[in-house]
């Protein structure tokens, strides 16, 4: 697998530069580190402006499109946010697999919840907090790793 | 035109079987009236599920997603709508042209204000009130789309 490109709630955790949620830090931190073993790359726009500390000088949304043009799947949480909902139309549009993490307590727009049926992917649920999903994460990343690269890993 | 698409906001708007927000469903109305004074075809999904009479949650996303295949123009009121915002995922990376309708008042992410620099979007900002004024905007505009 080349690349995976991780979409997640951005704005709502910034305050200025201070990232205000740690936990979802960390979280998001163990997931790109995971996704590293199993992609020679991993997008992260949390990562690439430093979870705040380092906004871009100038953005585009052409930017974050052309990262998604190039990657191979999607790990998405989806939350509450618009622009993952926005990342989720465009993956759908280009057929790319869209794995879905959902909290178990929150309610969906069905555009979201049933993304799978326009593209390929997974779901998995979670209850309370993020990391419980990365077990789940791990086993869906090893089913398309062997897809995608046969038994090459 | 061939087609336009609407996109905007569904569930907020329901309780149970209903829909709770009358001025908004007018200017829906009139907007999908305006709509097909340039186009043979214009979708709402709120139309085909009767303002919520008729939901169709399991299989609106495959219905909207070739709706939107054929499409020419897309006029989306995002407000808070993540649905919304799926559709204006798709349109931008099909190319499709976008005609935006803003609240000033509202903060949004650049990943819907800055759509722009994937496809031809304008953007019609209104001030709280999706009004007559709005719609002569939306007329004019989609009457300038359809010359280009």
């Amino acid at each position: 697998m080349n690349k995976i490109f991780i979409a997640c709630p951005f704005i709502k955790f910034i305050n200025g530069t201070d990232f205000i949620n740690n936990d979802f830090r960390q979280f998001t931190e163990e997931l790109y580190d995971l996704c590293a073993k199993y992609a020679s790359k991993v997008f992260l726009a949390l990562k690439r402006e430093d979870y705040g500390a380092k906004p871009l000088q100038s953005y585009s949304c052409s930017m974050d499109l052309d990262e998604a043009k190039s990657a191979d799947l999607v790990i998405a949480i989806p939350d509450d946010s618009m622009g993952v909902a926005v990342e989720l139309g465009w993956m759908s549009a280009m057929q790319k697999p869209v794995i879905l993490v959902l909290n178990k307590n929150q309610t969906y727009t069905s555009l979201i919840y049933n993304i799978n049926k326009i593209t390929p992917g997974k779901v998995i649920f979670y209850e309370n907090e993020e990391k419980k999903s990365l077990p789940d994460i791990i086993k869906v990343l090893e089913y398309y790793k062997k897809l995608m690269d046969g038994d090459e890993k | 035109m061939n087609k336009i698409f609407i996109a905007c906001p569904i569930s907020k708007y329901i309780d149970g079987d209903k829909f709770i927000n009358n001025d908004f469903k007018i200017f829906i109305e009139e907007l999908y009236n305006v709509c097909q004074k340039h186009a043979s075809e214009v979708f709402l999904a709120l139309r085909r599920e009767e303002y919520g009479k008729k939901l169709m949650k399991d299989t609106c996303a495959e219905l909207d997603f070739e709706e939107m295949k054929t499409t020419d123009l897309v006029v989306a009121i995002p407000e808070d709508s993540k649905g919304t915002a799926v559709e204006l995922g798709w349109a931008s990376c099909m190319k499709i042209k976008i005609l935006l309708l803003l609240d000033s008042n509202q903060r949004y992410t650049p990943l819907i204000s800055g759509l722009k620099d994937i496809t031809d979007v304008e953007t019609i900002w209104y001030d709280g009130n999706l009004n007559r004024d709005v719609l002569t905007n939306i007329d004019n505009m989609i009457k300038r789309k359809s010359k280009e």
